[in-house]
């Protein structure tokens, strides 16, 4: 005789699932039922807990049958019943792995400054620096992580300051004419005076040792 | 109660003195009752833009140390009834008055004058400090050089870290000819960097060096378009609203070339 899977038992979080073959007809099922709570009586030694159907639609009478066969077969208490219908939730994707690369870093490392940064104002930050507004030559920003700029850049930055060559700067405008750092290196923008040479928005990355800047959009 | 506006720029040379002189007369032209303040303590200079070097027998520094009454050190103006000048001393330096000192001297001023102007000396140090500590608006001058935007930025910075109520911009010595051959910083990148609201563009007039030499500031002549822009500045600081003066190139007319045509062939 085939072995008779249509009922399966399964201890949920919140008490003991029962997952009922939705082809199966629901005379095998309570055979199953049978079966399964008295070979299984260990399982459901006198603990107090909820009760859970899944996988059939189950009517109320065609409940009350299968409880009354628990009921007969093991002395469990049900402090709650549920009856969830529709079919059995066999797989579910499993949520995506997070990237053990990437290291969230709290908060409060990133200092976001809410106004422009003038001539000869600094920012020195363990960690990243966000800037509300624009930073002017002779401002200078030292981070020991990424630089933002949410406006035009046209003085110092460091990025990465400690060593971090996977530090980047970001700017809506960048347009620097001071010399532009991430980890150790460096890059002098080309262009004249006036400063009027710029990438908006512009992105700056250290790769293989030198930095490049491009437009954001070709990344 | 008046109010008490310094002129600055961080950068010297660029017109703060000029300024001052032309704002404070337009001010005092249209009625209002103004004194203005040399605090460029041992570089005095004010006094000769204003014509008033030979009159001046008190300064400032001997106010504050007692040695003689405010209005004894009140110098009037020659032209306009309600224009004074409070002169800096030659042979002091800016050490010889503290920003406790400065804030007293002022507080005694303000309510018998609409405007108290403030000739800031250049630089940023302790003389900067004396001359705006007891101002709330600043007028930053600047030329359409790219060092002095940076050092007008620097002072920006300074005065919004001292909670200024109101920060405007004078350009000075704009050369339309100059723009158009992007040789010059234009309007909208010396506002893009600065980002501070405009108070006036003063175009570059030769009027200013004669009128400086001759201590007739160039607002009291109608020829001269420094003058002109100086007037609208003084009336949009009483909030009149005046256009700003558009700077062109100023062609010769055929009558000119003409006589241009004439004299060289002379």
């Amino acid at each position: 005789m085939k072995k008779n899977n249509s009922v399966i038992f399964k201890g949920g979080k919140s008490g003991i699932i029962v997952l009922l073959d939705e082809r199966a007809s629901f005379k095998d099922i309570t055979t199953a039922l049978r079966e399964k709570t008295r070979s299984a009586s260990g399982f459901f030694s006198g603990a107090q807990t909820s009760l859970v159907f899944k996988g059939k639609q189950l009517t109320e009478d065609e409940i009350v049958t299968l409880l009354e066969i628990i009921d007969e077969e093991t002395n469990l208490s049900f402090t709650f019943v549920e009856d969830l219908t529709g079919p059995a939730v066999t797989e579910i994707a499993p949520p995506p792995l997070p990237d053990p690369s990437f290291e969230p870093k709290p908060a409060d490392d990133t200092y976001f400054h809410k106004h422009s940064l003038r001539n000869g104002q600094a920012i020195i930050q363990n960690g990243s620096v966000v800037v509300l507004g624009d930073v002017n030559s002779g401002a200078e920003i030292i981070a020991t992580g990424n630089v933002l700029v949410f406006g035009a850049l046209r003085g110092m930055v460091h990025a990465g300051s400690g060593g971090n060559e996977k530090a980047f700067i970001c700017a809506m405008t960048l347009q620097p004419t001071q010399v532009l750092r991430i980890a150790n290196e460096k890059v002098i923008f080309p262009g004249e005076g006036f400063g009027d040479n710029k990438i908006d928005p512009g992105f700056a990355f250290l790769k293989d040792g030198d930095i490049h800047v491009r437009f954001v959009a070709d990344i | 109660m008046g109010e008490i506006i310094v002129v600055t720029s961080g950068k010297g040379g660029v017109g703060k003195t000029t300024t001052t002189a032309n704002i404070g007369s337009g001010l005092a032209t249209l009625g209002k009752k103004v004194v203005l303040i040399d605090m460029d303590i041992g570089l005095r200079n004010l006094d000769i833009i204003l014509g008033l070097e030979r009159h001046i027998v008190y300064d400032l520094v001997q106010v504050v140390e007692g040695r003689c009454r405010m209005k004894q050190a009140l110098v009037k103006d020659k032209r306009l009834d309600n224009l004074f000048l409070l002169a800096a001393p030659q042979t002091r330096d800016k050490d010889a008055i503290s920003p406790e000192q400065m804030q007293k001297l002022c507080s005694s001023l303000v309510d018998d004058f609409d405007y108290i102007l403030i000739d800031c000396p250049a630089g940023i140090e302790q003389g900067f400090r004396n001359a705006i500590v007891a101002a709330n608006k600043a007028i930053v001058v600047a030329t359409p050089e790219v060092n002095s935007v940076r050092d007008a930025d620097r002072v920006v910075g300074l005065l919004e870290s001292e909670d200024f109520e109101e920060i405007r911009l004078v350009l000075n010595r704009v050369r339309p000819d100059m723009v158009r051959r992007k040789e010059m910083l234009d309007m909208e990148a010396v506002t893009s960097v600065l980002s501070i609201d405009v108070l006036g563009i003063v175009p570059d007039d030769e009027h200013i060096i004669a009128a400086g030499n001759v201590g007739e500031p160039a607002i009291s002549d109608p020829s001269s378009p420094a003058g002109m822009a100086y007037a609208n500045i003084a009336s949009r600081i009483l909030d009149i609203n005046v256009p700003m003066l558009e700077i062109v190139e100023r062609h010769p007319t055929f009558g000119e070339k003409l006589r241009n045509l004439f004299r060289k062939g002379r």
